[in-house]
């Protein structure tokens, strides 16, 4: 069965044409949900909104896009807005929990290569992160990311650049290293 | 997208070592385990089927969460005020070893609601005076002594250990009584919330009733109410929910949602809060 028939007959309301679409791009984008949130429950609520957004709206997709294209704009948005809820969440926590934060112990002080790299793509802003992520860390091209992130597929590329600008600075103590 | 399309394109970009670096170790970043396809279906399922039922048949409340906000910030304002005559009355018993200030202790009663015929030259009990007579926020002169009054009594009657317990006893009750009248007014609301919730509706009264419940928390935190550990550490846990709702209120974001009710499980906000409410005692 095609994908557009297992579309046509998800409106329907047909439960096992949703499972199959279900079935085929939940992995992506639970990656992309999971590389981007860095956690597993986050990662699961995210994808539970986008299949749940993407089922109610299915009768307003039109197939001009590939359905994964449109499955990626909905996963795409809906994990950025957890990353500000979280954040927001975070925030409202921070009293509450600064006075244990103040006995752990320091971070070490010489971070390795990895543990550095790891630091520096966490402290890019989530629009430039996900462009990495998507692009370098899972492979998604600049078409396809434009599409996602409703952009120029030239925007993605420029995001890219400059949050790999902004990478190389981070990590230019370790230059020898990656440079190789 | 296909196999083809999956490649790295070729790129034009000076940065392309970075991508090569990342790319080499993509497996340190935030490297996903196995998708959990079949829980997560489960969850779609659920969210769904929960949207579709729009959780029928719960009655929603009627908004008086207001006269209970009010009678809160009544109570509290009342617990102040006799917090701060006990204070006074038992410097006064302490006698003159600290200052000549007091004498004509009748004078000082606060319960005449008359005026006192302070401000006479020669006495210096002005300050303590207008700490009592000063008015405190919120006060309500309906609803205070009609809820407060008999309990502090009671309660000093049968413990009496001292001239000053009774009126010591009197203020930590009324803290008291107004921290299970706040948890009772929060229990509602978060059971008005999940209905709201379950309906896929959420009545804009929510957000201000959250608000109101959110102020009389915080008061509650910077009173003696927040002396016990556990208290402290319930209305912490509660004004970060209350604020999340107040915060989602207006721009409902089933994550935010989602959030909201996580913090609710993982803190065992309910089951804590109905702990804390001895039978009898519940949302105004």
């Amino acid at each position: 069965m095609t994908e557009r028939e297992l579309i046509e007959r998800a409106r329907d309301g047909e439960r096992t044409a949703e499972r199959e679409l279900y079935e085929t791009h939940v992995d992506r984008v639970y990656r992309l949900a999971f590389r981007m949130c860095g956690r597993d429950d986050l990662a699961q609520d995210c994808v539970q909104e986008t299949f749940v957004r993407a089922f109610g709206a299915l009768k307003e997709f039109r197939g001009d896009a590939a359905l994964s294209t449109w499955l990626h704009s909905i996963a795409t948005r809906v994990v950025l807005n957890a990353l500000r809820s979280v954040e927001r969440h975070e925030r409202r926590a921070e009293p509450l929990e600064a006075a244990d934060r103040h006995e752990r112990a320091p971070e070490p002080p010489e971070p390795d290569l990895k543990e550095r790299l790891t630091a520096a793509l966490d402290r890019l802003e989530d629009h430039y992160r996900i462009v990495v992520v998507m692009h370098d860390l899972e492979g998604y091209t600049h078409d396809e990311i434009g599409s996602a992130l409703g952009i120029a597929e030239g925007s993605s590329k420029a995001r890219l650049s400059r949050a790999r600008a902004m990478l190389r600075e981070e990590l230019s103590p370790f230059a020898m290293e990656w440079m190789g | 997208m296909s196999e083809e399309t999956r490649g790295h394109e070729p790129d034009e970009q000076p940065d392309e070592r970075i991508g090569e670096l990342l790319r080499r170790h993509a497996g340190l970043y935030h490297d996903p385990p196995a998708t959990p396809r079949d829980a997560m279906w489960a969850r779609i399922e659920a969210a769904r089927g929960q949207a579709e039922g729009g959780g029928g048949g719960v009655i929603p409340l009627a908004p008086r969460w207001w006269l209970g906000a009010l009678a809160i910030a009544a109570v509290l304002a009342l617990g102040i005020a006799l917090g701060r005559i006990s204070m006074r009355q038992a410097t006064e018993r302490q006698g003159p070893a600290g200052s000549p200030v007091v004498e004509a202790p009748a004078e000082r009663e606060p319960e005449s609601g008359t005026a006192r015929p302070g401000g006479e030259p020669g006495t210096e009990a002005a300050p303590v005076d207008l700490a009592v007579a000063e008015p405190e926020p919120e006060a309500s002169p309906e609803a205070a002594p009609a809820r407060v009054t008999p309990r502090p009594a009671a309660d000093a009657d049968r413990r009496a250990p001292s001239p000053e317990a009774p009126a010591r006893a009197t203020g930590s009750d009324l803290y008291r009584l107004a921290s299970q009248q706040m948890l009772g007014q929060a229990e509602a609301l978060l059971l008005q919330y999940r209905s709201d919730r379950a309906a896929d509706r959420m009545d804009p009264t929510v957000g201000r009733w959250a608000r109101d419940v959110l102020s009389s928390t915080r008061l509650l935190l910077d009173s003696p109410a927040a002396d016990d550990p556990g208290m402290r550490a319930l209305l912490q846990d509660l004004e970060l929910v209350l604020a999340q709702i107040v915060q989602r209120t207006g721009q409902a974001d089933p994550l935010d949602d989602a959030m909201i009710d996580r913090t609710i499980e993982n803190r065992d906000l309910m089951p804590r809060i109905r702990g804390a409410i001895p039978a009898g005692v519940g949302a105004i």
